[in-house]
């Protein structure tokens, strides 16, 4: 009697086949994004805003890419819109997962949170987006306790509305400072 | 894990993706360069490609028999053109028909000829070059049934032919991954596990089902899998990497639907399918005038069966050549204005199509006019999209609408996208965007669970799939089957 546990994944539903791994540096980004530690005003200007992910050159794992991430500090010195400078970063023609802290308010209150995104473009190549599509649940695994997932695979995706929309809905009225 | 430590880079994967149409295997590979595909040969007998549809090679008959490529436009080399344009993403080392010949042996044992394995006094003939040569009493039969394994005997002749005359290496050498339809049933998933692995003691098995790889394919974990295929159009909701079982949809119309309607057709305009096997000689004749063909004499005493399928395959290629979907509802006065298609049979006949191009392909997506559908209770491609999404989670429903994914073969129809987004877009709720994803690419529309398949393989997975040692391993056998068959979290 064949044994049909998660380590066969004959007949699983879920396919773990990719085996990529994820950098430690991966989770400890995400793990200083989440916990907010009562930090001192220097150290709340180095908190990530955003961070872009992407795989390393032999494509075995999950790494993060240099250079891309809005610091919280970056907001309103440098950058203006952090969401549209955070969906500039991402290629054309291929495949990232990205970390965005999302601020926004409802009638009632003004929340942080953060989101985790799959951006797959229609031009990028097909590998490319097998290879990403299939190890989103490596790095989701990671990143546990994350309340919002958008899978976008064109600027199309990546409009206020829809991230609005993917927030709370109706019943956003604000994102990033700006009204919806 | 027990058990020696799988050296998985050095040795190639294998993919198998097996459909009710055709057989597709192959090494598992990267993003390869575009195949070179050859000029067209002028030698009626040249050795069949490995690469080419049995659709191809009909399509190169055609032309060769009409004596002149330039002939039929609109005919046979559409589909020749179509694969040399497409750009072919990894190494297909086989695609051959699933359908195969059987002949029921008289006595066991006998010569072993090309494309023959003999099991238990039954002798299959396997793939385009031994189906098709005409032979006394040899019926055809497909080992699958309903998209999942039937004949288990015939399946197995059909892997030890892929293993000795396209892969040609040994089983145990390979890890599998395999393609299988996402309502499989947990028996023939346990059948099959033990078949590859006490039969063709393979290394490492994973079994995926075909819409989460296409899904994937498309660099999406989440959205709508519509696959029309040869015999059945199935929507299928994918969620996070999970095939949701409860809104899967299933309609009988497709590929195989279409063929049959086309044969109605030539049946009320009292043409003859003749297919290529018969026809020893023929000459030109005017357009619409009688054939001119001369029958080949002594051709032995073939099957119904066997006459049929090489009567679809003349079909299938008028259907893929000559159809098109209307881009709305059908309209006689319409239809009456589109431009007309010129055909040409295997025999010589050759005519315009007009009307009926159009008419034919509307039954998959308004069967209400079908003639011969008993009850209409057929749903058409349309509504099997929106009811297998509302069958589903509404929180889920604007992820599957913004992520309809169209593949399988009978998809390449003319027309058949744009009339799907309208018919959707109508249909889709106020609220909620929609968006059809359909491949440019013939080849990644064919066989995109194969090249999903591929590239999954050729990561660092075969090192975790499944192996034999750990199959062993008895555990609770209700708690495993738990396990594998619990319900996706929501």
């Amino acid at each position: 009697m064949p044994r049909l546990g998660q380590s066969l994944e004959v007949g699983g539903n879920r396919t773990k086949a990719s085996g990529v791994q994820v950098a430690d540096e991966v989770c400890r980004i995400f793990y200083d994004m989440k916990v907010r530690k009562c930090s001192t005003p220097e150290e709340i200007k180095k908190r990530k805003k955003a961070v872009i992910f992407c795989l390393s050159a032999d494509k075995k794992c999950i790494i993060v890419e240099e250079g891309k991430e809005i610091l919280v500090g970056d907001v309103g010195v440098t950058i203006t819109d952090p969401f549209k400078h955070f969906v500039g970063m991402l290629p054309e023609k291929d495949c990232r997962y990205a970390l965005y802290d999302a601020s926004f308010e409802t009638k009632e209150s003004r929340k942080e949170e953060l989101m985790f995104f799959l951006w797959a473009p229609e031009l990028a190549p097909l590998k490319s987006k097998m290879i990403y599509a299939s190890s989103k649940d490596a790095i989701k695994k990671k990143f546990q306790g994350i309340k919002h997932e958008c899978q976008a695979n064109g600027p199309e995706d990546l409009n206020r509305a829809c991230i609005a929309e993917k927030l709370g809905g109706s019943l956003i009225v604000a994102f990033e400072g700006c009204p919806v | 894990m027990s058990g020696g430590v799988y050296g998985g880079d050095e040795v190639g994967a294998l993919v198998f993706d097996i459909g009710s149409f055709s057989v597709r295997a192959g090494y598992a590979g990267e993003d390869c360069p575009k195949v070179s595909l050859p000029a067209l040969c002028p030698n009626p007998r040249a050795p069949l490609q490995a690469s080419q549809s049995s659709r191809a090679l009909s399509a190169q008959r055609k032309a060769l028999m009409s004596g002149n490529v330039g002939v039929n436009p609109g005919g046979g080399l559409r589909a020749l053109q179509d694969m040399a344009f497409s750009p072919v993403h990894a190494p297909l080392q086989a695609d051959f028909p699933t359908t195969v010949g059987l002949l029921a042996a008289e006595e066991g044992g006998g010569l072993e000829l090309e494309g023959e394995k003999e099991k238990k006094g039954k002798i299959f003939h396997i793939d385009t070059n031994a189906l098709h040569v005409p032979r006394d009493g040899a019926e055809v039969m497909s080992p699958l049934k309903n998209g999942m394994i039937e004949d288990w005997e015939c399946f197995r002749a059909i892997l030890d032919h892929t293993y000795s005359k396209h892969v040609k290496s040994e089983p145990n050498l390979h890890p599998v991954l395999m393609s299988e339809a996402p309502w499989n049933t947990r028996a023939k998933r346990e059948k099959l596990t033990e078949l590859m692995f006490e039969q063709y003691n393979i290394p490492a098995f994973f079994l995926c089902k075909t819409a989460v790889l296409t899904a994937f394919a498309n660099g999406r974990s989440t959205g709508l899998v519509l696959d029309s295929g040869a015999t059945h159009t199935t929507a299928i909701p994918v969620h996070d990497g999970y095939v949701l079982q409860q809104g899967i949809v299933k309609s009988p119309l497709a590929g195989d639907f279409i063929s049959m309607q086309c044969r109605e057709l030539f049946q009320e305009m009292a043409i003859d399918i003749i297919p290529p096997y018969m026809i020893a000689a023929k000459e030109p004749v005017r357009e619409g005038a009688p054939p001119n063909w001369k029958k080949k004499e002594k051709l032995p005493q073939v099957s119904k069966s066997w006459h049929n399928y090489m009567c679809n395959e003349v079909i299938q290629d008028f259907q893929a050549s000559v159809l098109q979907v209307s881009d709305s509802p059908y309209d006689e006065q319409v239809a009456a204005q589109m431009p007309t298609v010129h055909y040409e049979m295997p025999n010589g006949y050759n005519t315009d199509y007009g009307a009926e191009r159009l008419r034919i392909p509307e039954g998959l997506f308004d069967p209400s006019n079908v003639k011969g559908l008993s009850g209409n209770t057929m749903l058409g491609v349309g509504h099997v999209v929106t009811t297998s999404i509302g069958m589903c989670d509404i929180d889920i429903r604007p992820g599957l609408y913004g992520s309809v994914i169209v593949t399988g073969g009978n998809t390449l129809l003319q027309g058949f996208t744009d009339r799907l987004n309208r018919e959707l877009s109508q249909k889709t709720p106020p609220s909620m965007r929609l968006k059809l994803i359909a491949s440019n690419s013939t080849m990644e529309r064919k066989f995109s669970p194969w090249i999903g398949g591929s590239i999954l393989a050729s990561l660092a997975g075969p090192q975790r799939w499944g192996r034999e040692s750990e199959r062993k391993k008895t555990v609770s056998p209700t708690s495993a089957l738990q396990a594998q068959d619990r319900q996706p979290p929501s």
